[in-house]
């Protein structure tokens, strides 16, 4: 395990709200190994974007914190890092993409400002010299004419544009690993693809290691290599990506992938989906938390709360997975 | 060039905007105002006699000829004679103004930078014992009387039964030393009676511009505190920051001083237009109307210059 790049050991976050307290995310544990691209799945409200915030440190506090865990970048502990250490990590160690490149630029800043101000601070160059690395980031994503359009505002540049700027950004540091919250999930179709394959081939070009937060699991199935399912939380399987789409061994992930609208031969007369909703974080039942969704749910899973194992590169936490259908071996 | 431009242009939209502010307070002076009428005719007159002492007051002709009288006044800036000193009423605004400013100048900024700086320290520390400490001292500020907060001021500061460093009224301003011993305890009663409305509405922008996604993006990419807070929140605080910062202006010069000048006994415009109010000094209350009425619009364009100094997606058009 000490080859991992970041190791994620049992990590709950908790936040109050009015009605008590809530661990949004339960225990969560995995590992990234340096240059992998790791898929982070599962429905809104289950703890992915808290996962990639705690992170980066950035757990809006009050009224959220880290209860216990910890998180390791290079067997390092970033949980008990001082405000003043983390700002040397963020940006530069580790940077983030966010889901709304409308409003994730500073409005009345350009671009260069806020490009070269990253690499003033973390790499220490002068601010001409950051102008140029930024402008080579910029043509590195594919904006056209990079040393005209780096000093427009966010405003002047279109949705696709500003999230390839975001990545140039969070690149431009070279970090050796890369938050993706749901980067395109707000673009249209055809710049969602593009902007993805920008994001893989400059991966790849850097060697950064990528956590990529999303609920489109097309969008995992085309640019990842294993996969975190979360629910209500917790991990419920994981596994890599080939295995996951072939046999899943998690009745969630299998009600995941069933409910993926597709092109098929005969149309259905309603997409199948997963029955129920998630259950509210304030009252937990005992046992298993997909329990009253799950098709094959009994006592035991009502009762008792199964634990995530592993077994030859596939880790689930089901009483009555589906068969091991004998992935890679 | 193109800011010249649109600065111009604002002030041709300003145009229509003053000729209606003037006219509606014209009429509201004409037909509701003091009328020198009854002041001037003696017992037992004889409507011929009424009618003469009109005439010569100018109240029997035209509405419209006396509106444009009127406007043609205010672009000379000349309004003729007061009525109960009998001095050029432009000479008195030319004396009073500067002291008014003077007088009303030094709370009013300390009072907005003051609330600036507490409200970003109760911002950045929301929920903490720091905000709380700022966010109570503002509800204790705003709750004590005006008229207190003077009084307090003035007994404790300027009185034989308190420190008595300061003159408790008037203003003999001759050197600037002069000066600070007759502006410092104004000042000090402005500041306490606005720091609190300032911090709490500064407060509560600066907490909103926090909140926002691209405040998240600049702590994701490790920025430094003072330049979030300078570079990322106040800059985009901007906007309702100036908002306020100018639409205060008017009230401030008028009311403001009207207030701080009657209690410490300061010859400014707004004892000057208390006077005017109290003995329908008409030449001194149409000058007075008048130039708010600009000064109003003045500030309305001056904010809209403003907004497209500090934010760039604001449009020339």
């Amino acid at each position: 395990m000490s080859s991992a790049l970041l190791s994620i050991r049992d990590l709950v976050v908790e936040f109050s709200t009015e009605r008590g307290r809530v661990r949004a995310i339960d225990g969560v544990s995995f590992d990234l190994a340096p240059g992998e691209t790791l898929g982070l799945v599962g429905e809104s409200g289950c703890g992915k974007t808290v996962t990639a915030l705690a992170v980066l440190g950035l757990i809006p506090s009050p009224p959220g914190r880290i209860l216990s865990g910890s998180i390791r970048l290079e067997g390092r502990e970033l949980t008990r890092l001082g405000e003043r250490e983390y700002r040397h990590v963020r940006g530069k160690l580790i940077s983030m993409i966010f889901q709304e490149p409308m409003t994730a630029l500073n409005p009345v800043l350009t671009i260069a400002t806020q490009m070269t101000d990253v690499l003033v601070r973390h790499q220490g160059m002068s601010r001409r010299r950051a102008r140029d690395r930024a402008v080579e980031m910029l043509a590195l994503v594919g904006i056209p004419s990079p040393e005209k359009r780096i000093d427009d505002y966010p405003h002047q540049m279109s949705g696709g544009m500003r999230q390839r700027v975001m990545i140039a950004m969070a690149l431009s540091c070279n970090p050796k690993l890369l938050l993706a919250d749901e980067p395109t999930t707000a673009l249209d179709v055809t710049t969602q693809a593009q902007v993805l394959e920008e994001m893989v081939r400059l991966q790849e070009r850097f060697g950064t290691a990528v956590i990529l937060v999303t609920h489109d699991l097309g969008v995992v199935a085309e640019t990842c290599r294993r996969a975190v399912v979360m629910y209500a939380g917790r991990v419920v399987e994981e596994a890599p990506v080939e295995c996951l789409f072939e046999q899943p061994r998690h009745p969630y992930t299998e009600g995941l992938l069933a409910s993926i609208p597709r092109i098929r031969e005969e149309k259905l007369p309603e997409l199948p989906t997963i029955p129920g909703s998630v259950p509210d974080l304030l009252h937990l039942p005992p046992g298993c938390r997909f329990a009253d969704r799950c098709p094959r749910a009994d006592e035991l899973c009502r009762r008792r709360e199964p634990k995530l194992e592993l077994r030859c590169d596939i880790a689930v936490a089901c009483h009555h997975p589906n068969r091991y259908a004998g992935c890679r071996e | 060039m193109e800011m010249l431009q649109y600065a111009l242009r604002k002030l041709i939209t300003g145009i229509p905007l003053i000729l209606g502010v003037t006219l509606i307070s014209f009429l509201l002076m004409v037909y509701f105002g003091p009328d020198k009428t009854y002041d001037l005719i003696g017992k037992n007159a004889t409507p011929e006699q009424i009618a003469e002492i009109r005439h010569q007051l100018g109240y029997d002709r035209p509405f419209l000829t006396r509106y444009l009288e009127y406007l043609k006044e205010l672009v000379t800036l000349d309004f003729g004679y007061s009525d109960s000193t009998g001095e050029r009423v432009s000479s008195i605004l030319k004396r009073t103004i500067p002291i008014s400013l003077a007088l009303v100048l030094p709370g009013f900024v300390l009072g907005n930078l003051l609330g600036i700086a507490l409200a970003l320290a109760a911002a950045w520390y929301r929920g903490r014992w720091l905000d709380k400490l700022i966010m109570g001292g503002s509800v204790v500020g705003m709750s004590v009387s005006f008229l207190i907060v003077i009084i307090a001021f003035q007994i404790l500061l300027s009185s034989n039964y308190g420190l008595g460093w300061f003159p408790v009224r008037g203003w003999n301003v001759y050197d600037f030393g002069d000066y600070l011993r007759y502006v410092t305890v104004p000042t000090l009663a402005t500041v306490f009676v606005a720091l609190g409305y300032n911090t709490r509405f500064y407060r509560a922008v600066f907490v909103e511009e926090m909140g926002r996604d691209h405040v998240r993006t600049a702590r994701a990419f490790g920025t430094p505190p003072a330049e979030l807070l300078f570079k990322h929140v106040l800059k985009n605080a901007l906007i309702p920051i100036i908002t306020r910062i100018m639409f205060s202006i008017p009230f401030v010069v008028i009311s403001g001083a009207l207030l701080i000048e009657s209690y410490f006994g300061i010859p400014g415009v707004g004892l000057v237009t208390y006077d005017a109010i109290t003995t329908g000094d008409q030449p001194v209350l149409k000058a007075v109307v008048g130039l708010t009425a600009a000064l109003f619009v003045l500030v309305l364009i001056l904010n809209d210059i403003l907004y497209k100094v500090v934010d760039p997606r604001v449009s020339l058009k």
